[in-house]
Order: C-alpha cells, then sequence, then structure tokens
C-alpha cells in the first residue's frame, strides 16, 4: 500500500495530502454517524453474507449428500435458496437505499405509498406465480421421497407382496436412543411389513443406535416412537421424517456416497426437542464400502444374538473361564 | 417520527447476543470441589424377602421406596439419622466419614483405597481402578449418568422419581445383569457375593436396559465406557462400605437384640463384633473376633473399613476369574432348536417358573427386591429382555438367577444340567414366537385360537 512507500524524509511535501486525508475520513465518519441506522443494516446485510458464504466454503454448510435422491434434494434446496437470497438482497437493498438518502435529520418526510394498487398487485402476483413454480417443480421429488414415485420397489409400501427391497429395519425411537430391528435379509420379507414393524420376529437382529447398510441397497424404514415425537434425521441421505406416538412412519433410502472405498459414518441426529437429554439422541449410520463388508457384519452381529450360534459364545466364555 | 437512540440500539443488541450465545452455556458438569453426601435415605434390611409382595407401584413423583409398605411386611427399615443420639453411633458416624473419605475422596478426586493403606491400592489396580481412569469415568458419570443415578450412586438423581424401573442404587453392592455367580472359595466358609466383571457393566452401558429408561451409551467408545464402568465400582464399594456400617450400628436380627438387651452397656462392643464375624469368617472360619478386637483399644470403624474393603476388592477379583461357566450347547449348532429341546425346557419352566412368572409373565405379581422397590417378575412373550435378548445373556440368568430380585437359579438336575439349561434357553427363545413353539406346547401359551401375531401383550 501506499503507506508503505511514505518516505518520512518529504514529510513536509506530504503534509497537506496527510490533512487531507484526516480530513475526509473525519467528514467519512461524521457521514456515516449521520446515517448509523444505514450502516448499521448495511453492515448486518453484509456480515450476514459474508459469514453464509465463508460457512459454506468451510464445511459449515449442508454436508455432502450421500443418498440416490441427494441431486434432486439439493436443486431444489438451491433452487429455493437463490429465489430467496434474489429477493432478499433486492428488498434490504431498497431499504438500505432509502436509509442512506433520507435520513431523518434532513427533514425529508416520504411519501406515503400505502394503498398502492399497482404495487400491492406487484408484489402479490410475482411472489403467488413463484411459490406455484416451486409447487410443481419438487412435486416428483417429493413423491418419490415419500415413497409413491416410479420406484418399483417401493410402489406397494403397505404391502410389500414383491421382495424387492435389500433391507427392511424398523427403528423405535425412544427417549433417547435409537433401538434398531433388522429383518434377516436371507429369509423371504413379510407380507405385512407395517406388522412387522410394531412385532419383532425371532429372526431379527436387534442392536442400538446404529443403522448398517452398503452403496446401492434399497433399504426401507419404519419409525416408531415409545414416548414422545422424535425425528429422525441424517442429512447426509436428506431424511428428515418426524416419529409419531402409535405411528409407524415409513421411509427409505438408497446409499450413494462419494467415496465408496472406506466405510462411511453419517450421524443421525433426533431433530425435535424430545427432553432434557435431546441433544444425546445420536446414531450412526454406517455404510460399509460393499456388500460383503456388510454381510461379514450382519453375520458377526447375528452369531451374538442368534439361536444357531450360541454353542460358538459358549465355548467361548468356557474357555476363557478355564 | 422521534429519533431513535441508535448507541442505545446497539448496547441492547450487543446484551441480546450475549444471553442468546451464553444461553448453551448452563453447567453440564458438576464442579470438581464437589463432595459426596452423608446417606440420609433410609437402610432397607432385607434378610429375608417377604411373601407378600407389594400391590402396585408408588405413583409417579414418590421415592421408588416407600418405608412403611416394607415395615408392613416385617421388613426392617432404618433412618441413619437416628444414628447421632448415641455416644457411641455418632463416633461411629463422624469416623465413618472421614474413613469414607480416606479411601474414596471425592467426586472429582475419586481413588480406591486410602494413600497409606498399600495393600488396598495394589489390590485397586489390579482390579484397574486406577486413579486417572476413575477421573474421566467421574466427570462422564457427571455428565451423563447423574440426572437419574445420582451424584453418590444412590439413584435417586433428579428424574429418578419419575422412572419406573427406578434407577439403580449403586450402594448395596447388588447387581442383577451379570456373568457371575455366588460361588465359594475352595477354603471358603461363607459364599462370596458374586460381582460384576467390568466387561459386564460395559455391556449394560453399550446396550442398556431394554425396557427401562437406561439408554445405550455405545457411541462414547470402548475407552471412556470402561472408565464409567470403573466409576460404577467405585461408587458401589463406597456405598457398600457405608451401607455395611451403617447397618452395623442400626441392624435388629434377633441374635443381636437379645444380646444387647441382656447387655444394653456393651451395645458398640456388641454390633462390632457381629459386623467383623462376617467380614473375618467369609475364608477363614477360625478367625477370632475377639482376638481381633482385642489388639485394638476400641472398636474402630477404621481396622473393620480396611478389612472389610479387602474383602469386597478380593471378590472382585475372584469374580474376574470365574465367571458362570457355560456348557456346550448340546444340540447341532448350525440348526434350529429341536422341538424336544423346547418341549423339555417347558417342562421345566411350568415347574420352577411360572409361581413367579405366572401365566408365562403376563401376569406376575408384583414382588420386593433387596433395594425395598417394586418389580415385576418379566413377561417372557413379549421378546424384550433387560439383561440381554442373547441366548448366553439367557443362561446366565438361570445359571445364577437374580438374587436381588429374589429370582432363585434354576435346578437343572443332576443328570444332563447343561441340556437342561440349553433347554430352558431354547423354550424362553421361542416364547415370544408362536409359530417357532411346538404343536402341543402352542396352545398351553396361546389358547387354541393362537396365530402368528397373538404373541405380545399389547
Amino acid at each position: 500500500m501506499t503507506t508503505q512507500s511514505l518516505d518520512m524524509s518529504e514529510w513536509p511535501f506530504y503534509a497537506p495530502l496527510a490533512l487531507a486525508v484526516a480530513g475526509l475520513v473525519l467528514f467519512t465518519l461524521a457521514q456515516l454517524w449521520r446515517r448509523s441506522w444505514a450502516v448499521l443494516f448495511g453492515l448486518t446485510i453484509t456480515g450476514v453474507l459474508a459469514g453464509t458464504s465463508w460457512a459454506a466454503r468451510n464445511g459449515l454448510w449442508l454436508p455432502e449428500s450421500g443418498a440416490s435422491i441427494g441431486r434432486e434434494v439439493d436443486f431444489l434446496f438451491n433452487l429455493i435458496l437463490g429465489l430467496t437470497t434474489f429477493f432478499f438482497l433486492l428488498t434490504e437493498g431498497i431499504l438500505l437505499w432509502a436509509l442512506w438518502n433520507h435520513e431523518p435529520a434532513s427533514g425529508q418526510s416520504p411519501k406515503p405509498i400505502h394503498g398502492d394498487h399497482r404495487m400491492e398487485l406487484i408484489w402479490t402476483i410475482v411472489p403467488g406465480i413463484l411459490l406455484a413454480g416451486i409447487a410443481i417443480v419438487q412435486m416428483p421429488t417429493w413423491a418419490r421421497m415419500k415413497g409413491s414415485g416410479n420406484e418399483s420397489w417401493l410402489s406397494s409400501m403397505y404391502d410389500a407382496s414383491g421382495d424387492k427391497a435389500d433391507l427392511l429395519i424398523s427403528v423405535q425411537g425412544r427417549q433417547w436412543e435409537w433401538r434398531i430391528r433388522y429383518h434377516d435379509p436371507a429369509l423371504p420379507q413379510p407380507a405385512r411389513p407395517m406388522e412387522w414393524a410394531a412385532k419383532p420376529d425371532s429372526s431379527d437382529l436387534h442392536a442400538v443406535n446404529e443403522i448398517h447398510a452398503w452403496p446401492g441397497a434399497k433399504v426401507r424404514l419404519f419409525l416408531r416412537t415409545n414416548d414422545v415425537i422424535h425425528s429422525f434425521f441424517v442429512p447426509q441421505l436428506r431424511i428428515k421424517q418426524d416419529m409419531l406416538p402409535g405411528r409407524t412412519a415409513p421411509a427409505w433410502f438408497i446409499p450413494a456416497p462419494a467415496d465408496t472405498t472406506r466405510e462411511n459414518h453419517w450421524e443421525i441426529a433426533c431433530a425435535e426437542l424430545c427432553g432434557g437429554n435431546h441433544y444425546r439422541m445420536r446414531g450412526l449410520v454406517v455404510i460399509h464400502p460393499d456388500k460383503a463388508a456388510f454381510d461379514a457384519w450382519y453375520a458377526a452381529s447375528a452369531s451374538e444374538q442368534s439361536r444357531r450360534n450360541r454353542a460358538a459364545v459358549a465355548t467361548q466364555a468356557a474357555n476363557k473361564a478355564s | 417520527m422521534p429519533r431513535l437512540p441508535v448507541a442505545r440500539t446497539i448496547q441492547m443488541a450487543a446484551a441480546f447476543f450475549v444471553v442468546v450465545i451464553s444461553a448453551g452455556c448452563g453447567r453440564v458438569e458438576w464442579n470438581d470441589d464437589l463432595e459426596y453426601p452423608d446417606r440420609t435415605s433410609p437402610l432397607v434390611q432385607m434378610e429375608k424377602h417377604p411373601d407378600q409382595g407389594p400391590l402396585g407401584f408408588p405413583p409417579p413423583g414418590k421415592a421408588p421406596v416407600v418405608p412403611e409398605w416394607l415395615i408392613a411386611r416385617g421388613v426392617s427399615v432404618f433412618n441413619p439419622a437416628t444414628l447421632a443420639d448415641q455416644e457411641w453411633s455418632a463416633r461411629w458416624l463422624a469416623s465413618l466419614k472421614e474413613e469414607i473419605f480416606r479411601h474414596f475422596g471425592s467426586p472429582g478426586k475419586p481413588r480406591v483405597g486410602a494413600v497409606d493403606a498399600l495393600a488396598l491400592v495394589a489390590l485397586a489396580n489390579d482390579l484397574g481402578l486406577s486413579e486417572p481412569k476413575l477421573v474421566e469415568g467421574a466427570r462422564l458419570y457427571r455428565r451423563l449418568c447423574v440426572q437419574c443415578h445420582g451424584i453418590s450412586g444412590d439413584g435417586v438423581g433428579a428424574a429418578s422419581l419419575w422412572l419406573n424401573p427406578a434407577p439403580r442404587d449403586l450402594r448395596t453392592g447388588d447387581f442383577k445383569f451379570i456373568s457371575t455367580a455366588e460361588h465359594k472359595l475352595p477354603t471358603g466358609f461363607q459364599p462370596l457375593k458374586a460381582r460384576p466383571r467390568t466387561e459386564d457393566l460395559v455391556k449394560t452401558l453399550k446396550a442398556g436396559l431394554e425396557g427401562t429408561s437406561m439408554p445405550s451409551f455405545a457411541l462414547l467408545g470402548e475407552s471412556p465406557l470402561e472408565s464409567l464402568a470403573t466409576y460404577v465400582i467405585h461408587l458401589s464399594i463406597r456405598g457398600e462400605l457405608e451401607h455395611t456400617v451403617l447397618l452395623g450400628a442400626l441392624r435388629q436380627d434377633r441374635e443381636t437384640t437379645q444380646a444387647i438387651s441382656k447387655n444394653p452397656a456393651q451395645e458398640e462392643l456388641i454390633r462390632y463384633k457381629k459386623m467383623l464375624a462376617t467380614t473375618l469368617e467369609w475364608e477363614d472360619p477360625d478367625a477370632d473376633v475377639d482376638d481381633f478386637v482385642a489388639k485394638q483399644s476400641s472398636p474402630s470403624v477404621r481396622a473393620f473399613g480396611e478389612k472389610y474393603l479387602d474383602r469386597i476388592m478380593r471378590e472382585y477379583e475372584a469374580a474376574n476369574k470365574n465367571p458362570i461357566v457355560v456348557p456346550a450347547y448340546p444340540y447341532p449348532a448350525d440348526k434350529p432348536a429341536p422341538a424336544s429341546s423346547v418341549t423339555a425346557g417347558h417342562a421345566i419352566f411350568k415347574a420352577q417358573c411360572v409361581n413367579c412368572h405366572a401365566d408365562y409373565g403376563r401376569q406376575s405379581d408384583l414382588r420386593f427386591d433387596v433395594w425395598g422397590s417394586v418389580v415385576r417378575p418379566a413377561n417372557l412373550t413379549v421378546s424384550q429382555y433387560k439383561g440381554g435378548r442373547r441366548p448366553i445373556d439367557l443362561y446366565h440368568r438361570i445359571a445364577r438367577g437374580i438374587p436381588p430380585c429374589a429370582m432363585p437359579k434354576a435346578n437343572l438336575g443332576d443328570t444332563d444340567p447343561a441340556k437342561a439349561g440349553w433347554d430352558l434357553v431354547n423354550f424362553l427363545l421361542a416364547l415370544p414366537h408362536p409359530d417357532q413353539l411346538p404343536e402341543e406346547i402352542r396352545p398351553q401359551v396361546y389358547g387354541n385360537s393362537a396365530q402368528r401375531g397373538t404373541g405380545a401383550k399389547q
């Protein structure tokens, strides 16, 4: 900057310039103080924009999608965010312009616009068109998210006679944990999965707080709660579904992580304030690199629980004892 | 329009942001200078579980132990506050407080074994009760457990009054879901109390207790869970020493009361000897209580405490080496349980279990447990197991019983106990699922119209 090239031996030459700069700064400060409301709003908006862009570039944004439906959801998200940002900037800009040019000390009184039909028409019809547009654009995605789109394996949500899902998982939320139950993937699926969700089979695998799957697995979830309202939220899977007492909420996902060479660990967070330890109601979605890794995990977990391998468990205990 | 005061607005906005931001800064952890509170809750002396169970659960918001209910059924309940009335017992109280602090420190600086009690410290280190682990465990405990289990492990944390089943009171040293059983040392005289292995406590922390308010803490990871389990052992040993000395000063069994009524002036000595007897004789039936007492100038809680801690920790040591031996599974391991096995298990169940698990547990009568709180024998038709659902968990319950709840261990007979034990497990695992029960048993459990879907009592 220029300050670095200042040569102090030539001080007398720079003196008028320095005085002029100081005067300009003082004048600007005085102007700014007179327009302090405009400055305050201007700084706030700039701060919000700067903070948001900084956050977006530093991993504080929506996490990278790991779901088959992620691209569509993100498109809608960005579309709506873009529209609202545009109008936010437009209205705030007008507000700022008005504050800057019509500071109260000037004594001008503004021209009243109450009852201006033309303007009212504009700010009613334009948002109306936009909202209708958004409503139409989001329809196919919403239908797919809720399981009534063109996913054939979900086509019979309430009576899956066609064995198309890879995993059926019942998730029971309670204060403050997720109780997970898997239908044995090696067995034929129940004719009425909603009934299975309410009542365990003897072959089920029981787990707590961990949902395991593999990339490309078609996973159907049945979300229930033991006590109060919880909400099952996995940002990477772009799923957020409330769990209401007495009801079973179906949901689904197909993991599509960007990096399939490793295990992906995503947090399940309860997104509905559910009591004192709500913050602690966390779980984990584990996406294994491939189906074989999932199968190995499933076999290991099931062998602890299942009736078949009890002998192995018992022998281990006996060996330990001796 | 009057001009708005800008400076004031900025000040207000700043103050507002400070309030909003600091709203998340509640005191998550208790301070490190906290001390364990003295025990004030009633002591239940349950020599024998009362024949007549309670009529219901205490209403929500009331303490889980209702002294009047217990007293009405012949169980002694004592109030530790009465100890301050007599000169000798007040001395015991003061000395107990000092001893407990010496051996166990405070929640901020927990330890097991006083610095100068080298033998105890060595035992504690062998058990993994090292100070860094205890400090970490204590910190986690104050963050995650204290809401229900209380700062001293008394089971009456802030939320506890609204929970059923009530959170565990750790201070009696009794545990329900563990993989060890009461047993005798080869040289032993008295049976050893069954102590949990660290991995039993870690398992409970990992899986939670299904059907209770105890959630899973699995996501904390292995090492923090182990520290937490270690701290639970610390709390339990601490509470048990306190419990034993208080009960020693208060107990009202026939032998003690008779001796005291004959010689009221000697109450302190009589009670002290009684307390010592069980502690000294546990491994040596010839231990001479009088000789032990003669070596001291007067009954000393300190001398007793060190003896008692030595006993408890060696019981833990023995438990770690002697888990319940689970016999090999007598049927082909890769096939479903044979119908004959389920039938045999059903016969054992009918003979031994239905008294308490009436109608397979669907109509169980309530009982008192050793803590004096109300429990319900499990409904075994709903496929929900507090102590774990693995076959080996069920085997452990059968092999040890659940003594704190007066559930006896199953009598598996002499001919082939291994087979009988696994038969019972096979039956229990099949019980909630009508389609898994043999034809002749299904109607006995689910009636004639039984179909899949009638298993759970909704």
